[in-house]
């Protein structure tokens, strides 16, 4: 017999059973936070006793690394029947980075479609209440790949932003999810200004349009300054919120 | 130590995938493509596929290999070639191990220079072909 499907599709499932719940954090639009609220939920689960896992998953730009104040080429992962990321603050964090450093990955759906399974077919997490997986805006490769590998394992998180132009793309990509089975655990908005028409208007099409809101996190100009320092993020309103509003929405409905 | 390298995860992609598609199915012989630009030691993944072939009691296969050259095909300029592996640091063919795209982060086009090129052949490891009864 011939082949033509991938084997590295067979061993995903079974990559990610030592994992209690995997959060892909998604977003339609560009540019509405993904990076960091992944960065903060993961940091803020691990703060609150949890095992966690935290993965990169934007190959052509990978910046959670330098969210975490991680430099790429002096830490590697392990290697131990596959690779084990390194832990960063108590959190294991793998990234594409670690491989290909600060240079520039120009990459097409080929290359991504074979770094994705690569990837989770080498990644050894080990036993993890978490995995929070940061993708790159959009839906396309990446985002397909999880949808159709990881999806029915997975409670997609998705990040909007406070624009009028993350309205439909948001809505879209919850509705996308559920046609396929996937169930999102809902939608975070994100720079969200209490002194902003903007943000009340947002908030109240997401309501209207009935998709699930987790809550907001307050707009936060000092997080571009703390951008490298875990500790200093810890200061911040981002993760006060992630930590007080979010993390509570998303264990509730979690069941946990 | 030989399991313990991440010829191992690869192994373990390939026997899951043959255990899944000939369940019940006895498997006598599998033939591996392994793509030369991930520089894959061949006798640890033989004796990986063996040895997990052994653990979840699936028979004792033969196993062949054929190694398959790095051939790179630039998508601007169309030039086709193949790196000279040995001319490549040691630390590089290491990363290209773990995964094989990276090489776009550190080799260009010898041509025109452009980093879009596509790996027509040499990267990963899979099945060519079972033969089962």
């Amino acid at each position: 017999m011939m082949f033509s499907e991938d084997p590295r599709e067979a061993i995903i499932k079974y990559r990610l059973k030592t994992i209690r719940y995997v959060i892909p954090v998604m977003s339609y639009k560009g540019g509405v936070g993904k990076t960091i609220v992944s960065s903060l939920l993961a940091l803020s689960l691990s703060d609150l006793g949890y095992r966690v896992g935290l993965l990169d998953l934007d190959f052509t730009n990978p910046s959670l690394h330098r969210v975490l104040g991680v430099d790429p080429t002096a830490t590697k992962p392990r290697e131990e029947k596959g690779v084990v990321p390194p832990e960063v603050d108590r959190v294991s964090f793998m990234s594409l980075a670690y491989y290909i450093g600060e240079n520039p990955a120009p990459f097409r759906g080929k290359e991504l479609y074979e770094i994705y399974r690569e990837i989770f077919s080498i990644t050894i997490w080990g036993e993890k209440d978490f995995l929070i997986i940061d993708h790159p805006p959009g839906l396309s490769d990446i985002s397909l790949d999880t949808i159709n590998l990881i999806g029915k394992y997975s409670r997609p998180l998705i990040v909007s932003s406070v624009s009028k132009l993350a309205i439909t793309p948001t809505i879209n990509l919850v509705n996308l999810l559920r046609e396929v089975g996937v169930d999102p655990l809902g939608v975070v908005i994100n720079m969200y200004r209490d002194d902003s028409e903007i943000s009340r208007e947002v908030e109240e099409s997401f309501r209207r349009s009935g998709v699930e809101l987790l809550g907001r996190i307050r707009y936060d100009l000092s997080v571009e300054r703390f951008i490298g320092s875990l500790n200093n993020l810890r200061s911040s309103l981002v993760y006060r919120d992630v930590r007080e509003v979010i993390i509570n929405e998303v264990l509730k409905r979690l069941g946990i | 130590m030989w399991f313990l390298v991440h010829e191992w995860a690869l192994s373990e992609s390939i026997v899951s995938y043959i255990e899944e598609s000939y369940r019940g199915k006895k498997i006598l012989e599998i033939s591996i493509g392994l793509g030369e630009l991930q520089n894959i030691d061949e006798e640890i993944l033989v004796f990986s596929i063996k040895e997990l072939f052994k653990l979840r009691k699936l028979g004792d296969p033969k196993i062949s290999v054929k190694r398959i050259p790095t051939k790179l095909r630039c998508r601007s300029c169309k030039y086709t070639w193949s790196p000279n592996l040995s001319e490549i640091p040691e630390e590089l063919i290491e990363v290209f191990h773990f995964v094989p795209e990276a090489i776009h982060s550190y080799l260009r086009c010898p041509r025109c220079g452009s980093r879009d090129y596509e790996i027509l052949s040499g990267r990963g490891v899979y099945i060519e072909k079972v033969v089962f009864e």
